[in-house]
């Protein structure tokens, strides 16, 4: 190779291939497991059958709004990029610039993921498709609050591990940007379903969701118009205008780029009038909802959501274009939850504890029973998540897109004596007792070898000091051979300090010696290319005998998809050979 | 778990572009040196835009034609730097996950024997020095220091630390932030070039009686930067670019009398899409190529203070620009693969193209 360039494609062929595989296998779990449960709820006769009072408009508006949203988002996750744009396109930018303890859950969640992508994407399927139609179809009684609460939780979740807060971290933090989340939205709108209907319809409860919702928008109206949001630069074109340029640029449908062109062109106009614009409608509707009044209420809430609309689709891009689209983006919710606030408002009884039965019984017994169908859906996805943080190891899949696939290998490994970074020498039988990591090295390469050394090291945190395991790597540059390049490398690399790392090197001719014996194909061309040279890795167990190999792939960094997939690889090879 | 996370990243992008810009970086890795009868020229090749195939080249004249003598071994995508050409060396700047140079002797411009590795180089052109007069290595490394030795192949130790310099006096009172360039005087004075925060100053602090620094002053507010520092018979010259409002380039030539700062100017207008090119020439002179809108100037800067004009601008693709031993200037074209020397003809004034080099690389390959 010449240059770098590498980097797991999100739709991997075999990745894909996996993941579709697995979808229609859990397909026809789901299938199983949702017919069981229906038709035996159905021959149990249970349920109640005591249908009394209309749904509250309000929490219909909450609950269908919420499904609806869950239900794209579900379906959104079928695509074929979530198993490796999940970890690597979402959650990992978004935590990019957290502090410590605010990406701490995203990269625990990313690094179980990686391990498992197949296994964690369609798990996440079943689980918002679950979650969506469960909001739908129990319409009444504790199974419909329990879906408040499992949507809530759900989206404390995404909020939390997937989102880094949402996007908090990545400035600019503000309201066309998606702040404060759309995840959080979601929880906002679980709880309020969660509540007891007869609360939810109170004057008071009505108030304190008005007052929220009013805080809230005057508190993203701040910063919205703070000069750190970007917004309201005195001379310059509207940042509006440019977000909607680069949006247009998206890969998308004509139709859509070319309205977000017009409108990028027209707001260009009239300069950073439509930011103002936006930071009144957040505040007066902000200051509407605080005033209690049903009147103001009902105007700005419609301006608010006619905003909302726009924004969503010259700004947001409609949530799914382009990249790698999980769900529909904040400003759906913001309709939901906004329409929701005014009907509660609106509805409003003077009353303060009607009678529970009136606005709360039960739903049909067969809606009930598809209601409990979809409860067993989203069951089946969250057991397959957890399975996702609790399996150890690393499934093939994230082997492969890593570009390695594992050789199962039998026989005595080759046996060498090199010299060491201190000039001593080293035999293979020296880590007789341990099993052995053995790579081979380029102590002056740009591009992988530095990357690899550092996964190794991280593998080797992982599997603890106490493991018996030897990272040796063997010099593959025919040109840089002294012990002393070792020393450099290492030095620079913080590797010196590790006991179990060796680095070797030794004459050209014993060098070339073990890169035959392993199969290691080492050459330079002139003209600035970096020695060529082959990448695997062997694990040999702890009698001197090979197990497995395959070619390292590193990725960008340690840290990016590749490189976390081939440490995760590292440590799995390791356990079978210990 | 948002599409939000990109459209952040997205507003981040778009507004870290409307906080401000930075001024582009002058000084590109395009390089060349003379040292008796031997010349090297440092050229970028392939892909000039994408780094990753951008790969640099040394090409060794000593009196003849030009030969490519990039060594083997290491990828030149960081750039390379020419200690001396004669008999001396050449180290490969650490690129992308590397965090080491190659060091590699060279003898008559052709690598002597096998490299060897490093702490990184400052990517500047005069990171790495050899004295003709005493034959001592200096080299400054991105990891703040200044390390020397006997002969080019001997070990390098430590002689002076960014932070201490910075915390010296002449290194406070020219707000020193970065040391880009060394050089050891014929009285064995050790020279660096640095960038001044302080107006000024020229960034240029000399090692005298006791290991004090000292700074020297500017003629004009800067903030300067030392884009290189080449020993003389005398003294030390330097070639320091002033990046405020109107850019200057000049040189200063250092002796015991004095500093003599060249007059007239050779940039035009910003330093943006600016590249400048720069190697010393004859009798202390510094040889000078200016890159702006498409076209490439070359200037010569002598120690007296005078600035010569060299030659008609050239259009294309011309990255780097030398004296050859045998004092003939020459310029370098490049597409892709392709090398083409270019002589300046003294008589006719007219540059004159030579035969083509043909890389033995192939580009693109890593896409």
């Amino acid at each position: 190779m010449t240059g770098m360039g590498h980097g797991v494609s999100l739709r991997n062929q075999v990745v894909t291939s996996h993941f579709v595989s697995a979808l229609f296998f859990d397909l026809a779990i789901v299938i199983a497991i949702v017919a069981l449960v229906v038709v035996g709820l159905l021959l149990l006769r249970r349920g109640d059958a005591a249908v009394v009072g209309p749904e509250l408009p309000a929490r219909r508006v909450l609950r269908v709004g919420t499904g609806v949203l869950w239900l794209v988002a579900g379906l959104l996750q079928l695509q074929t990029s979530m198993p490796m744009g999940i970890p690597a396109q979402v959650v990992r930018p978004a935590v990019a610039t957290a502090p410590g303890w605010a990406s701490w859950p995203a990269i625990q969640a990313t690094d179980a993921w990686i391990r498992h992508p197949i296994l964690g994407a369609t798990g996440v399927v079943w689980l918002e498709l679950g979650l969506g139609l469960w909001l739908l179809l129990a319409r009444r009684g504790a199974l419909s609050r329990v879906a408040g609460v499992a949507s809530a939780a759900w989206g404390l979740v995404v909020f939390v591990v997937g989102s880094g807060l949402g996007g908090a971290f990545v400035a600019p933090w503000a309201w066309v940007f998606g702040a404060p989340g759309a995840s959080l939205l979601y929880v906002f709108a679980g709880v309020l379903i969660a509540m007891r209907p007869s609360r939810l319809a109170s004057v008071r409860s009505a108030r304190t969701v008005a007052s929220l919702m009013g805080i809230s928008l005057l508190v993203l109206a701040v910063g919205q118009a703070l000069p750190s949001g970007g917004f309201l630069r005195s001379g310059r074109a509207s940042a509006f205008a440019k977000m909607a340029d680069e949006m247009a640029s998206l890969s998308q449908p004509g139709f859509t780029a070319s309205i977000q062109r017009w409108f990028a062109a027209t707001a260009t106009h009239v300069g950073p009038l439509l930011d103002v614009l936006v930071i009144v409608v957040l505040a007066g509707t902000g200051l509407a909802l605080l005033s209690g009044r049903k009147k103001p209420i009902a105007i700005t809430a419609g301006v608010f959501c006619a905003t909302a609309l726009a924004t969503w689709v010259v700004v947001q891009d409609i949530g799914v274009m382009g990249g790698v689209a999980t769900d529909v983006n904040s400003m759906p919710m913001w309709i939901v939850l906004m329409g929701g606030t005014y009907l509660l408002v609106r509805d409003a009884s003077g009353t303060s504890d009607p009678v529970d039965g009136v606005l709360d019984g039960g739903d049909r017994r067969e809606r009930m029973a598809a209601g409990w169908g979809a409860v067993a859906m989203t069951c089946f996805g969250a057991i397959l998540l957890l399975a996702v943080g609790t399996l150890s190891g690393s499934t093939a899949d994230a082997a492969i897109a890593a570009g390695g696939q594992v050789s199962v290998i039998r026989g005595r490994a080759p046996a060498f004596t090199l010299t060491d970074a201190s000039g001593k020498q080293v035999s293979l039988r020296d880590f007789a007792g341990r099993v052995v990591v053995l790579s081979f090295i380029d102590p002056v390469c740009t591009s992988e070898c530095p990357i690899e050394a550092q996964e190794m090291r991280m593998a080797a945190e992982k599997l603890g000091a106490d493991a018996p395991v030897s990272f040796v790597a063997i010099n593959a540059n025919p040109r840089f051979t002294a012990p002393a390049d070792l020393r450099a490398f290492n030095d620079a690399e913080g590797l010196s300090g590790w006991s179990s790392w060796t680095f070797l090197t030794g004459s050209v001719s014993q060098l070339r010696q073990v890169w035959d014996r392993y199969g290691v194909s080492v050459s330079t061309i002139g003209a600035g290319a970096m020695a060529l040279h082959s990448e695997p890795v062997f694990i040999i167990d702890r009698s001197g005998n090979l197990r497995a190999t395959w070619t390292l792939a590193s990725g960008e960094s340690p840290t990016s998809l590749e490189g976390q997939s081939t440490t995760s690889q590292l440590i799995d090879q390791v356990r079978r050979a210990q | 778990m948002r599409r939000t996370a990109r459209l952040l990243v997205g507003a981040m992008a778009l507004m870290s572009s409307l906080v401000g810009s930075a001024m582009a970086g002058a000084a590109t890795m395009s390089s060349g040196s003379t040292a008796g009868a031997v010349s090297m020229a440092v050229v970028p090749t392939g892909r000039l835009g994408d780094p990753p195939n951008r790969f640099f080249q040394t090409f060794t004249s000593d009196g003849g034609g030009w030969r490519l003598t990039t060594p083997r071994g290491t990828a030149t995508n960081g750039g390379i730097v020419v200690a001396s050409p004669g008999a001396g060396a050449i180290a490969v700047l650490p690129f992308f996950a590397s965090h080491v140079s190659a060091l590699v002797s060279v003898s008559g411009g052709m690598p002597a024997r096998d490299g060897r590795v490093i702490s990184p180089l400052v990517a500047n052109p005069t990171s790495l020095t050899v004295s003709p007069a005493t034959g001592r290595l200096v080299a400054v490394t991105s990891t703040g220091e200044i390390q020397s030795a006997r002969a080019v192949g001997s070990r390098l130790v430590r002689v002076a630390t960014r932070r201490a310099v910075v915390a010296s006096s002449a290194g406070r009172s020219c707000g020193l932030t970065a040391i880009t360039a060394a050089a050891t005087l014929p009285d064995g004075t050790l020279a660096l070039g640095g960038r001044c925060s302080r107006p000024g100053s020229a960034g240029v602090l000399l090692a005298g009686v006791g290991g004090r620094w000292r700074s020297l002053a500017a003629p004009t507010p800067g903030p300067w930067t030392v884009l290189r520092v080449d020993p003389t018979e005398d003294g030390v010259v330097a070639l320091v670019l002033s990046s405020a409002r109107r850019p200057q380039l000049r040189s200063v030539h250092l002796t015991a009398a004095g500093a003599i700062w060249s007059r007239g100017q050779i940039l035009e207008g910003s330093l943006r899409s600016t590249a400048v090119a720069l190697a010393p020439g004859g009798r202390s002179s510094h040889l000078v190529a200016v890159a702006h809108r498409g076209r490439i100037q070359a200037w010569r800067l002598t120690p007296g203070g005078s600035v010569r004009r060299l030659g008609p601008s050239l259009g294309g693709r011309v990255q780097t620009i030398v004296d050859g031993p045998s004092g003939t200037l020459t310029a370098f074209s490049v597409d892709g693969r392709t090398v083409v020397p270019m002589a300046l003809d003294a008589g006719t004034g007219r540059w004159v193209s030579q035969a083509p080099h043909v890389l033995p690389l192939a580009y693109g390959t890593s896409e």
